[in-house]
């Protein structure tokens, strides 16, 4: 079986602002099926995604789009290639929602706003009113439109529910699920990546700690960490879940950035881990990995 | 036009405040009795009447007479030309120059911002007396040269103003969605940055216009800006405020004049943020 080529790629790419990096020497490939970015705030998600988006420069390593590198491609095909869906925020205030979403169309075709509308399943009428005048729902939606109205291969989208309640977050997620572009997930939600996201990566203070199939990977998890964050997502009913390990502690500094909060973490934690194959499709960074996995 | 329109809003921004509408109002009202003070003025502007000399108020001079015997209604209506001049040819440069640079600064980010800065820095801390002195020198005193001279050490507030909050905008999602886009630089700078930067220089520039004509009396006093016989409220209340204790009115009615003119361009100020804000609930 031929493996299809990575729409995107991160080539140990650092990322940061000014001297400060704050992804480290990360590789991660987007592929078809729907790539997850997984993590906690603060551990470098949106900023990878900034990178992907051509907005941020690498301070080192590169990031390839098919077989070119982003900082050689001639970016308007690229632009019409790969499109943001950022939070229901991510409208200008003083335009209605039609002028924003007509605002990714030439001249000429502006007549399809109403059409686009209607394609995320809202009404013409929308296209009239400002943000503050729609819901969260809506406005997530005129954000969806926007970016499909450039007929983009790959949506890059960064916490595109995260400030929707749950029943609108199930229609969003319908309707993304449904839309047939490719798809990089940017979320701290596990339940939103294993519905959309064939395969996931879980990122923590800039590293990426674990990569594999979504279903495996959150499954039997490989790293401490990927643990935490599933066992961490409250149950219907249950009590709420324990915190694990010292949740409060900052990144260390050298050796595992993880060890300073993982329950499982030995002498050996002190020396960094280098990510490794762990099963089919599957890698961790962390020394005690196979005996997670057992 | 309709609803697909990316540069023309939809829908007005919301409706113009009752305050802002008395602002204006009291703003026009002060413009047209400067305008129209030729017909509106009970007597010739500057005409010295020694035997008058400091007449309290009475029915021939309803705002008393100054010093030298001169009407001070009379006075204050011309003087209002000169001063409303002044203000709005300052805060018109300064806030073009300003948010010009300010906008730019912000939203381009690295050196460029550094060197506007920078620059920026310089007027700001050149002292605007001696920038006004030398530019007296260069220029003559007068009007013109007060203008300059406020208009010169004014800009650099805007710039730092519009700076800040372009750079706050720029770190949008709807800048980046813009960007990733497509949309050029300085279209981004134009339909996004400025109308979301404008709001508290707008703000700032309808308060600044008290200060803009007590500063423009301070360079007149030190004989910088308008000269007699020019008829200009700061210089008037300048003249007159030794006499301030014993003849109130010399100095009270143009010092009122000011205090109007700042109050209405400050309601209107007030009532252009709000009608500017996007999130303002219609009623």
């Amino acid at each position: 079986m031929t493996v299809p080529a990575p729409v995107l790629r991160a080539e140990r790419v650092t990322l940061g602002y000014g001297r400060t990096a704050v992804v480290h020497d990360v590789s991660l490939d987007v592929t078809e099926g729907g790539v997850g970015l997984i993590g906690e705030s603060g551990s470098g998600k949106t900023t990878l995604a900034r990178a992907f988006l051509g907005l941020l420069a690498p301070m080192s390593g590169a990031i390839w789009y098919g077989d070119q590198n982003l900082k050689k491609l001639d970016m308007r095909r690229f632009r019409r290639d790969v499109q943001p869906v950022f939070q229901a925020e991510a409208l200008d205030p003083r335009m209605s929602a039609g002028a924003s979403v007509a605002e990714a169309l030439p001249r000429k075709e502006r007549d399809r706003v109403p059409a686009l509308l209607e394609k995320v399943g809202l009404p013409a009428e929308v296209a009239g009113r400002r943000p503050h005048q729609l819901s969260g729902g809506q406005r997530q939606r005129v954000v969806i439109a926007r970016a499909l109205a450039v007929s983009p291969r790959l949506l890059i989208l960064d916490e595109p529910t995260s400030a929707l309640d749950v029943t609108v977050q199930a229609r969003i997620l319908d309707l993304l699920a449904g839309l047939g572009t490719e798809r990089l997930l940017i979320t701290h939600n596990l339940a939103v990546v294993s519905r959309l996201c064939r395969t996931a990566h879980v990122l923590f203070a800039g590293r990426v700690v674990e990569s594999g199939p979504t279903a495996e990977l959150l499954a039997r998890p490989a790293h401490p960490y990927t643990l935490a964050l599933r066992d961490a997502v409250p149950k219907l009913g249950g009590a709420p879940p324990p915190a694990r390990g010292r949740t409060e502690a900052r990144p260390a500094a050298t050796g595992c950035p993880f060890r300073l909060r993982c329950p499982l973490a030995v002498a050996a934690c002190e020396r960094a881990p280098e990510p490794r194959e762990v099963g089919e499709g599957r890698r961790a960074a962390c020394h005690r990995a196979e005996e997670l996995l057992s | 036009m309709s609803v697909l329109s990316v540069t023309e809003p939809v829908e007005r921004p919301g409706r113009v405040d009752r305050l802002a509408v008395l602002g204006g109002a009291l703003i026009v009202l002060v413009a047209l009795s400067a305008v129209l003070a030729p017909w509106l003025a009970p007597y010739e502007e500057n005409t010295p009447d020694p035997l008058h000399s400091l007449d309290p108020p009475s029915g021939a001079h309803w705002f008393g007479t100054d010093f030298a015997g001169r009407d001070v209604l009379t006075q204050v209506l011309y003087g209002g030309r000169t001063s409303l001049t002044v203000v709005v040819a300052v805060l018109t440069v300064s806030a073009l120059v300003g948010v010009t640079l300010g906008v730019v600064a912000g939203y381009a980010g690295g050196l460029t911002r550094d060197v506007i800065m920078r620059v920026t820095d310089v007027f700001l801390a050149f002292p605007a007396l001696l920038l006004s002195l030398a530019l007296a020198v260069v220029l003559g005193p007068s009007v013109t040269t007060a203008i300059v001279a406020i208009a010169a050490t004014w800009w650099p507030w805007y710039a730092r103003l519009a700076a800040s909050v372009a750079a706050s905008v720029a770190t949008r999602p709807y800048v980046d969605a813009a960007r990733c886009l497509g949309v050029p630089a300085p279209l981004i700078v134009l339909r996004h940055v400025l109308p979301n930067s404008l709001t508290p220089v707008l703000v700032q520039v309808s308060l600044d216009a008290g200060g803009v004509i007590l500063t423009a009396a301070a360079l007149s006093y030190l004989g910088l800006g308008a000269r007699e016989p020019v008829a200009e409220w700061g210089l008037m209340v300048q003249q007159s405020q030794t006499y301030f204790t014993t003849n109130w009115w010399v100095v009270t009615f143009p010092g009122l004049a000011i205090l109007v003119t700042a109050f209405a361009f400050n309601l209107l100020g007030e009532g252009l943020r709000a009608a500017l804000d996007p999130r303002r609930v219609i009623k």
